[in-house]
């Protein structure tokens, strides 16, 4: 099969090629899933690009392990590796090796000038650092039902609850995130609303 | 905090700029994950040792053939058995004669002896010393 014609190709669909050998299939996946997986590593770790980089490579890692006795239809393999993820990352934040997210540098702005532009940067970071300040189980969903765009019943398969609880989870997460950015509306280009 | 300051804060809009300024991953995790999968394809690719199962992982009938010096062993007592219960079920002609005589004592049998002038005990004449207690 193409390269081309790969790229279109599900997760599944990849996994069985991998698991065949097929060296174009273990590109493809690195590519699509490993922005994913590390963004929300990174995400559930409060913003430790190292911690997120380890965590991304080991969930990837045990993903190729697991593709030779990968069960088609029993789980989706975002689902899978999302679940994988926030285990690895909920090990490591037991270890409590917590980084203020203040202190992470912000990636260097390459276009400057649009004010928009900049205050889309300042509310990512904003956000970041108003997740962090909530509870994990809560981070979690929230960033899984509204960063990641699973829904709800996926979300409920990757955290091992229901899908109330998840409901729960996010409404909650969401008030406390309502309630930290309240108050830098204007500092954030809000003050005109 | 009411819902109209819920709506204020206007969170989808930080979501959204959240999602756009997803930090990427650096070249190096993307060449260290390539390199984790290539390995992992190669080592299933590569030929398994030939695994020669250990005597504790085998059945007791597999142990008992091999006791007894292996198929070619077990071959011939399952032939012999089958002879057997053949030759019980469905007897020759000449053998159920021999066994019917043996079996009612219709034959009579006859003692005779080859060298009627040798006593048991005493040994030949002449020969002393022989058997002395």
């Amino acid at each position: 099969m193409p390269f081309d014609a790969l790229g279109e190709a599900s997760d599944d669909a990849l996994l069985i090629l991998f698991a065949g050998g097929d060296a174009d299939a273990a590109r493809i996946l690195t590519q699509r899933l490993t922005p994913r997986v590390f963004a929300h590593a990174l995400r559930l770790l409060g913003g430790d690009r190292a911690e997120a980089e380890d965590v991304a490579q080991e969930a990837m890692l045990r993903l190729w392990r697991v593709a030779p006795h990968w069960r088609q239809g029993e789980a989706r393999v975002s689902t899978w590796l999302y679940r994988v993820a926030a285990n690895l990352c909920t090990d490591r934040l037991r270890k409590a090796r917590a980084v203020a997210l203040d202190d992470v540098a912000e990636p260097p702005d390459d276009t400057p000038g649009a004010l928009s532009e900049i205050e889309d940067r300042q509310r990512a970071v904003a956000l970041n650092a108003a997740l962090d300040s909530l509870p994990h189980r809560q981070r979690q969903a929230v960033v899984l039902r509204h960063m990641e765009g699973l829904g709800n019943p996926e979300i409920a398969e990757v955290m091992d609850i229901s899908t109330e609880a998840v409901e729960s989870l996010t409404a909650r997460g969401k008030r406390a995130l309502s309630a930290a950015l309240f108050g830098r509306r204007e500092e954030l280009g809000f003050g005109d609303d | 905090m009411t819902e109209q300051e819920h709506e204020a804060t206007g969170l989808e809009a930080y979501f959204d700029a959240a999602r756009k300024h997803a930090p990427p991953p650096s070249d190096v995790l993307m060449a260290r994950v390539l390199d984790d999968a290539l390995a992992a394809q190669a080592r299933s690719a590569a030929p398994l040792p030939e695994r020669v199962a250990p005597m504790n992982d085998r059945s007791v009938f597999a142990r008992v053939m091999a006791a007894l010096g292996g198929w070619p062993a077990g071959a011939s007592l399952a032939a012999s058995a089958l002879v057997g219960a053949w030759l019980g079920a469905y007897p020759p002609a000449a053998l159920s004669i021999l066994s019917a005589e043996m079996l009612t004592g219709a034959q009579q049998s006859y003692v005779v002896d080859l060298m009627p002038g040798f006593e048991i005990g005493e040994g030949p004449s002449g020969e002393e010393g022989l058997n002395d207690v």
